[in-house]
């Protein structure tokens, strides 16, 4: 959760001297090495319990602890393959293979790397499971897989490049799956000189790369001599670093290996559109960091809280527009105004200085805005300053449930706002009754995915507070989802609330607010559930709109939306990623929906909706999910089911057991 | 063994261990004995549990010479990582190492016979890890080696110019390469990625896939023209007909992987190694069926991992292993 920066380590085929090694490369700038844990032809009969004395590697005293905890990935002996057909060889090697592991752990080595050779990693994922198990501090495991499959025998084999076994990319979702999508278990890139397409590169960035191995090999030579990386490659570097892999050079020496750390600390800062996004800045720390969404309308938020969405430099902008514009619409063709004069009833404060008869004695109308959840009052302030600037004689309602909140509104009516029409009812919009009513009530209640913050129950609860034909901005909002790969956000919402088994469940029926990075859209994003303000009632059996005790229609604010998307690449899909855009008035929008994400606008991210089973999903096959919005007297939840093929997943979020905004 | 006067504080035992550099470095482990036809034996050894995992060859005019003073510190060249392999090359006063660390190495002895002094002619370090194996295509011109990163170099060694680069020859480490009998540009290499696979350093891609094993491969070699035998992780010996090939005879089979085999000289006769103590000698007849004719696991303590037939008497074979000994075994058939 830091500044990002390059972190490159070394790795070494053989280590004679692991000292010498060791200070060779921290000399030239690299933060760790890659090593060999036992020798690499020490061929040994692992015998348990065989007593036989005789180390089968060097002594642990040749390091200092710290080194060995922080500078050293401990590499396991290449050539074990606990997976083999042959028993003989399983057997021997997973023997060799737990003899290892237990050396590293007794090492506290951070990270053990071992290597991945085909999709059969069975034995290898049960091993790994029960080094977890049997581990109280344990390494990170790290699985490399070549980026490309460069064996001469299947590209020359026609029939079988196609298959996706042949694909390390496959190698390495299997054994992660296997292994749960265990969070401890990484993956390593190890680069050729021939690169993947970009859409399988892109597919690798929603896995957990910790590092992408550079050989030597693939460097060429510039014209001064220095090793260099062609550009697709240097892009590549970026694009991982970016994600927070780590850089591990290998391979023959065939410079001064100093000049190759030199180079890959000069690409990183050489890269391009480097933090030219506010958004990057700003949700630095926060990648893949799982938030419980907040329920604005069920418990009132802090100041901090308030602090921090005010800050967008975006948002308050594009409702300045669109209060302008609204005020513009109105100036122009007035809302035909039953009740005239009232006199306004429980309200706090009112600036004193205002003289009464302005309201009947100038040509211009004024017009009623109401800000519905004003909050610490920025949509206050835009309202004012949208009125300076069309020129608009405007009277502001600020209704505010929050006590706190109000507080801070009184204040500013007194002190900043004197001699504006700006009035601050205490109270939920929903219950209060105002005259005279508005012809603009501007609100902001939407939450990551929309609606899930209740916008739409509050602003009909609310509708009896506009003028017939008034103006509601928003005056609509979609929610929107992609399917997604990520094992990351996956398994950190498996335990982002870690407790029993129930509790697991209970996460992954959960939306999740999250600065997504390390994942993959596996579709494009598509429409779930529109709202529009102000709401029509539903119609009876008579076609008659409905309408409530207060005279308000009666709307119905239930869902269902089935989306389905073609799976145009081999993946595993782990939920979705959930957004929203909206429309304030006329053309003016505020959108996070990926490809329409307006510029700068900071206060949200998107949502992760999980899927409690992964799902492989095969190139050709379609996704089909359905999405409830369900409601009852006191709470309104969502339900989730996905499908692929014939498989299914179960019901999420059942009758709203797991999550639920209450109203 | 005598009291130091040196009284270390014990709290300090692990740093004055981290600090010391004197200690003796055996290297120990015997890796491959080569015996040259007029009057060379060629010991590569390494050390692969100590504080160094450094190497070396020592060169003797003899075996007896081999054997007596094998135990001797002095090395008749110092490597700086082990050594898995190597050969003579022409004359018994030249020859070629393979290290662990991706260097090929040519080292020649000064012409002063009183005082022979091996010197590095060359070396080039452009295996991206460990070299395992090395044969002759030309002697004294062409060689072919392959390595841990499963890449096969065919080496002029005039030069020590890289003459045909294999890049990803194998997806794993190559354990064995075997030039056939007869010719300077074919041989066989095998592999942990389990294939077996035929070259020709004319072509720069494989001229045929021979085997798909059903585990890593450890060792081959050429029996004849037409009949490659190897060895693999699980300990079966197999061989295979290049005239047909992608079909493989398993011929026996070992309690543990077959390191290395080797083919006599004159006689069907293949001498083995596992991972084990044990040497064993089999017969191979026109039928590839295999008969056990010798079998020995007491002579050495450790892995026997350098196999040699004796140039002169054909029923003799020394065997070099892990617990630094070289042994003689003498053995009788019709």
């Amino acid at each position: 959760m830091s500044q990002p920066d390059i972190s490159c380590g070394l790795e070494f085929s053989i280590t004679s001297d692991l000292q010498a090694c060791l200070t060779q490369a921290l000399h030239s700038n690299f933060s760790f090495i890659v090593a060999p844990i036992v020798h690499p032809r020490f061929r040994r009969q692992h015998v348990l319990n065989s007593g036989k004395v005789g180390g089968f590697t060097r002594s642990d005293m040749i390091l200092s602890p710290q080194d060995w905890t922080s500078r050293l990935v401990g590499k396991v002996s290449p050539y074990l393959n606990v997976d083999s057909e042959v028993s003989l060889v399983r057997q021997r090697h997973e023997d060799c293979l737990n003899e290892e592991l237990s050396y590293c752990r007794g090492l506290g080595l951070p990270a053990i790397m071992l290597s991945l050779t085909s999709q059969k990693t069975n034995n290898l994922a049960r091993i790994i499971q029960s080094y977890y198990e049997n581990c109280h501090h344990p390494s990170l495991i790290w699985a490399r897989v070549p980026l490309l499959n460069t064996n001469l025998r299947t590209v020359a084999n026609d029939e079988d490049s196609e298959l996706s076994s042949n694909e390390p990319w496959f190698w390495w979702s299997k054994f992660h799956e296997r292994l749960d999508y265990d969070k401890r278990v990484g993956v390593i890139l190890e680069l050729s000189a021939d690169l993947p397409s970009q859409k399988m590169l892109k597919r690798w960035l929603g896995e957990p790369v910790k590092a992408i191995v550079v050989p030597t090999s693939i460097f060429h030579n510039n014209k001064k001599g220095y090793p260099v990386l062609s550009r697709a490659h240097q892009e590549l570097v970026v694009r991982m670093v970016e994600h927070e892999a780590q850089v591990i050079v290998s391979g023959a020496r065939r410079h001064n290996i100093e000049y190759y750390v030199q180079y890959l600390y000069r690409i990183w800062k050489r890269r391009p559109n480097q933090a030219d996004d506010p958004m990057l800045s700003y949700a630095r720390g926060w990648e893949d960091y799982l938030q419980i969404p907040l329920q604005p309308l069920a418990d009132n938020l802090d100041t901090h809280t308030y602090n921090v969405f005010e800050k967008d430099p975006i948002k308050y902008d594009q409702y300045q527009k669109a209060i302008a514009k609204a005020l513009l619409a109105l100036q122009k063709n007035p809302i035909l105004n039953l009740e005239q004069k009232t006199v306004i009833g429980n309200c706090i404060l009112k600036n004193e200085q205002i003289d009464q008869s302005d309201c009947n004695s100038d040509d211009k109308s004024t017009i009623t805005v109401m800000v519905l959840g004003a909050g610490r009052g920025p949509l206050v302030r835009a309202t004012l300053n949208a009125a300076d600037i069309t020129n608009s004689k405007v009277k502001i309602i600020a209704v505010e449930k929050n006590p706190c909140a109000v507080v801070v509104l009184a204040a500013q009516v007194r002190e900043v706002w004197r001699g504006r029409d700006v009035v601050v009812i205490p109270g939920d919009m929903r219950h209060i009754n105002l005259t005279p009513k508005a012809d603009i009530i501007v609100s902001e209640l939407l939450g990551s995915w929309g609606d899930n913050e209740l916008s739409p129950e509050c602003l009909d609860g609310a509708a009896g507070l506009l003028k017939p034909g008034g103006i509601s901005i928003p005056c609509a909002y979609t929610s929107h989802v992609a399917p997604i790969s990520s094992p990351r956000l996956w398994a950190a919402a498996k335990v982002a609330v870690s407790g029993t088994s129930v509790q697991k469940d209970k996460n992954l029926e959960t939306l999740w607010v999250v600065y997504m990075q390390n994942k993959h859209d596996i579709a494009d994003t598509k429409l779930v559930f529109s709202f529009e303000h102000p709401a029509r009632g539903q119609k009876d059996h008579e076609g008659q709109e409905m309408t409530d005790y207060r005279g308000l229609p009666l709307t119905d604010n239930r869902r269902t939306a089935t989306v389905s998307w073609t799976v145009e690449q081999d993946n595993v899909m782990h939920g979705f990623g959930g957004y929203f855009d909206c429309k304030l008035y006329e053309d003016e929008m505020i959108s996070i929906v990926p490809s329409t994400h307006s510029p700068g606008m900071i206060s949200w991210f998107p949502v992760f909706i999980p899927i409690k089973t992964p799902l492989r999903v095969h190139k050709g096959e379609t996704i089909t999910a359905t999405f409830w919005r369900c409601i009852d007297t006191r709470r309104v939840w969502y339900e989730w089911i996905v499908e692929v093929g014939n498989r299914v997943t179960p019901l999420h979020n059942c009758n709203g057991r797991s999550s639920e905004m209450l109203l | 063994m005598e009291n130091s006067n040196k009284i270390i504080p014990p709290h300090l035992n692990a740093e004055i261990y981290r600090s010391d550099t004197s200690s003796a470095n055996t290297i120990s482990y015997l890796d491959y004995l080569y015996l040259h036809p007029k009057d060379g034996v060629l010991i590569g050894c390494s050390e692969l549990t100590g504080r160094y995992w450094n190497g070396g060859a020592n060169i003797y005019k003899s075996l007896d010479e081999s054997q007596k003073k094998h135990n001797e510190a002095k090395m008749t060249i110092n490597l700086a990582s082990g050594t898995a392999d190597g050969c003579f090359i022409g004359n018994a006063s030249k020859v070629l190492l393979c290290e662990d660390n991706g260097t090929v190495s040519v080292w020649s002895a000064s012409k002063d016979e009183a005082w022979k002094q091996w010197t590095e002619d060359v070396s080039v370090a452009e295996h991206d890890d460990a070299v395992l194996t090395v044969d002759c295509l030309q002697s004294e011109k062409e060689y072919v080696t392959a390595g841990a990163d499963g890449n096969i170099k065919v080496w002029d060694i005039h030069e020590m110019l890289c003459i045909r680069n294999y890049l990803t020859a194998h997806s794993l480490a190559v354990y064995g390469v075997s030039v056939k009998p007869n010719s300077t540009t074919t041989f066989a290499t095998g592999s942990t990625d389990e294939y077996i696979t035929l070259w020709d350093d004319n072509i720069s891609n494989p001229a045929l896939n021979l085997a798909k094993n059903n585990c890593g491969i450890r060792c081959l070699q050429w029996l004849d023209e037409n009949r490659i035998i190897f060895g693999d992780e699980g300990g079966v010996l197999s061989l295979i007909d290049i005239r047909i090939p992608e079909d493989f005879t398993k011929l026996t089979e070992f309690p543990a992987a077959i390191h290395k085999i080797k083919v006599h000289p004159e006689e069907n006769k293949v001498a083995i190694c596992c991972d084990n103590k044990i040497v064993t000698v089999c017969e191979v007849n026109a039928c590839n069926e295999v008969k056990g004719i010798y079998h020995d696991r007491h002579m050495h303590n450790n892995y026997v991992r350098g196999l040699a037939w004796d140039l002169a008497d054909s029923k003799t074979l020394h065997t070099s292993g892990w617990d630094g000994e070289i042994k003689t075994h003498h053995m009788v058939w019709d």
